[in-house]
């Protein structure tokens, strides 16, 4: 979508939750299909456009994404997928979920994508205790119930606590 | 620069006083949990009763495979390796005493494929402390069929078990009719426009009618056939007018049809999964009975010849002019196929012994294995008995595609029932998928 665009120098304010507006280029906001279904509504792109549930911290990195994309040509395929991985690679879970909550709202596919993918390496090996941790998800098993869904997928659990 | 910022603001490491969100469970669920291999989540059942219910829900599960096969991640798809220990009783027959499954990842640009020894049942009588050892005693079982879609049959004569790889759920169907014939064999199909799984159950007995005749025109083949459709017969359905067929001989299914020699040898015999009709398909003009093995070649029914002017010779039943089908009074349309005979340039290593196709892959190549020559690898320390190789049909070049480690001669003739099958996960509790929802 991003290599149809020809020289087009529009560009339109994001702001975001905390308050700070950041001005893009029309094609780089194309990578998000609820910013791309905006323009094509009624939406100015002169008006500023509030994101309420996306930080500045990580509306930047997802406008820095959004460029990288919209700039490279289909082509460069090898050069996004390194810049995918190199992207996300020190992130910690707490902005792996902001960007997959910003990913989603925004409806960028590919972001999403790689963010949630990068959480679902994370946690594949981890048992199910750090995992719970990690999602802030409480137990409401009691400890026998616990015990017989363990007993069921025994085999899941080798060499897990 | 694209990002113009109006006021500077805190990005990099510094966390800038953002408190991280929880993501809401629907998040977490149909983009996180979609994303992990089905022993990760079958752990993950005992996060939380919602996380438990979410992974064994059929839609969550659809979305599952979905995904899996969109993006043939790493431990979603591969290919299961099933190789039968067996022993030799008194006279002379093989006994199956344990199932080892591996599981092979495909080559990709990470590198080649990695093996496994992923499980083993083990057949007899059950001891726990070897249970202990992630091997389990599947008492009776004396057979299995092969794999769909991550699920397989276990069974023997008088009871039928279905197992889904994926989620090691085991599950027993209707009790099968039990029949006084020397060899019971299950088949599990898949009939494709109705998704609907079918277990065939073939009861054959082969005897000579005068005892001093030994092969040839003097055997006697009977075959009775009984079906069960998963999640819609409660119990199982007698066919009649089914014709005789050679249990004794390979059998293949190809585009849900099972193929059979006939006992003379003269014609190949299919049962349809989807109509549950049989038919017949001549063998290729001009060539002798049982001209050849049975086999599925690239989606292709194929007869196997053998090893002929240094290449592997094979009919394949292909699309094109000529051959008729007799479809026992219907008319189908079925387009036109003729035998076409092909010739294969296989690795030296294992031409011309005992080589045997596995299974296809899905970008095309075709497994094939043989005994290979001990010197040729007797260094290995492939966990891995059997040495695989791959085939690009379009190239014309084989490539190894696993070693094996030396396999014990003595031991051949049990490397012979090595079976390949591609998979992807399906972690669809069984009564979802057998209830047919």
């Amino acid at each position: 979508m991003a290599s149809s665009i020809e020289n087009n120098n529009e560009k339109l304010t994001l702001k975001s939750s905390d308050g700070e507006e950041f001005l893009v280029e029309k094609h780089v906001a194309l990578q998000s299909t609820l910013l791309q279904n905006m323009l094509d509504s009624d939406c100015s792109s002169a008006d500023v456009i509030p994101l309420p549930k996306i930080d500045a911290r990580t509306l930047a990195l997802v406008l820095g994404y959004c460029k990288k994309h919209a700039d490279a040509s289909s082509s460069k395929q090898g050069e996004l997928n390194s810049f995918d991985s190199e992207f996300l690679k020190d992130m910690d879970m707490g902005a792996l979920f902001n960007l997959v909550l910003a990913a989603n709202f925004m409806e960028i596919k590919g972001l999403l994508d790689i963010a949630a993918q990068k959480i679902a390496d994370t946690i594949k090996d981890k048992p199910h205790q750090e995992v719970r941790e990690i999602f802030h998800v409480e137990n409401d098993y009691t400890p026998e119930e616990e015990a017989a869904v363990r007993e069921e997928n025994r085999w899941a659990f080798e060499g897990f606590p | 620069m694209v990002k113009e910022r109006k006021r500077a603001c805190g990005r990099g490491g510094g966390g800038g006083g953002v408190v991280p969100r929880d993501l809401p469970h629907d998040l977490v669920a149909g983009e996180v949990l979609t994303r992990l291999p089905a022993k990760s989540l079958m752990r993950f059942k005992c996060v939380s009763k919602l996380w438990r219910s979410t992974i064994s829900h059929p839609c969550f599960c659809k979305a599952h495979r979905a995904r899996s096969r969109l993006s043939r991640r790493d431990g979603c798809g591969g290919l299961i390796m099933v190789f039968p220990e067996t022993i030799t009783d008194d006279d002379d027959n093989d006994l199956l005493v344990g199932v080892g499954f591996f599981y092979a990842t495909l080559p990709s640009s990470q590198g080649p494929p990695v093996i496994d020894l992923l499980y083993q049942f083990r057949i007899g009588s059950p001891r726990t402390e070897e249970e202990e050892e992630g091997v389990s005693y599947m008492k009776d079982y004396q057979g299995y069929t092969r794999f769909i879609n991550g699920l397989f049959c276990l069974y023997t004569a008088d009871r039928v078990s279905i197992c889904n790889f994926s989620t090691r759920e085991i599950m027993d169907l209707p009790a099968p009719p039990t029949r006084p014939f020397q060899k019971c064999l299950h088949y599990l199909g898949f009939d494709s426009t109705t998704n609907e799984y079918k277990v065939l159950k073939v009861c054959s007995v082969k005897y000579c009618k005068d005892e001093e005749e030994e092969e040839g025109e003097k055997l006697y083949f009977d075959s009775k056939f009984d079906v069960l459709t998963l999640g819609k017969d409660m119990s199982w359905r007698s066919l009649r007018d089914a014709p005789a067929i050679d249990a004794w001989k390979l059998s293949a299914c190809i585009d849900g049809r099972l193929y059979w020699w006939d006992p003379a040898g003269r014609e190949l015999v299919h049962f349809s999964f989807n109509n549950e009709r049989f038919g017949f398909t001549s063998r290729p003009p001009r060539t002798r009975r049982h001209v050849g093995a049975i086999y599925q070649f690239r989606g292709d029914l194929a007869l196997l010849v053998g090893f002929v002017d240094q290449a592997l010779a094979l009919w394949v039943f292909e699309s094109g002019l000529g051959q008729t089908i007799e479809d026992h009074g219907e008319t189908r349309d079925v387009k036109a196929y003729a035998w076409c005979l092909r010739h294969i340039q296989v690795p030296y290593p294992i031409a011309n012994r005992d080589l045997k196709f596995l299974a296809n892959l899905p970008t095309g190549e075709v497994l094939m294995t043989g005994i290979e020559e001990a010197a040729a690898n007797s260094n290995s320390n492939s966990p891995f008995p059997m040495p695989i190789y791959s085939y690009d049909h379009t190239s014309r070049k084989s490539e190894k595609f696993i070693t094996g480690k030396n396999y014990p001669s003595s031991r051949r003739k049990h490397a012979r029932k090595l079976q390949v099958f591609y998979y992807e996960e399906d972690i669809t509790p069984l009564d979802h998928l057998i209830t047919n929802k």
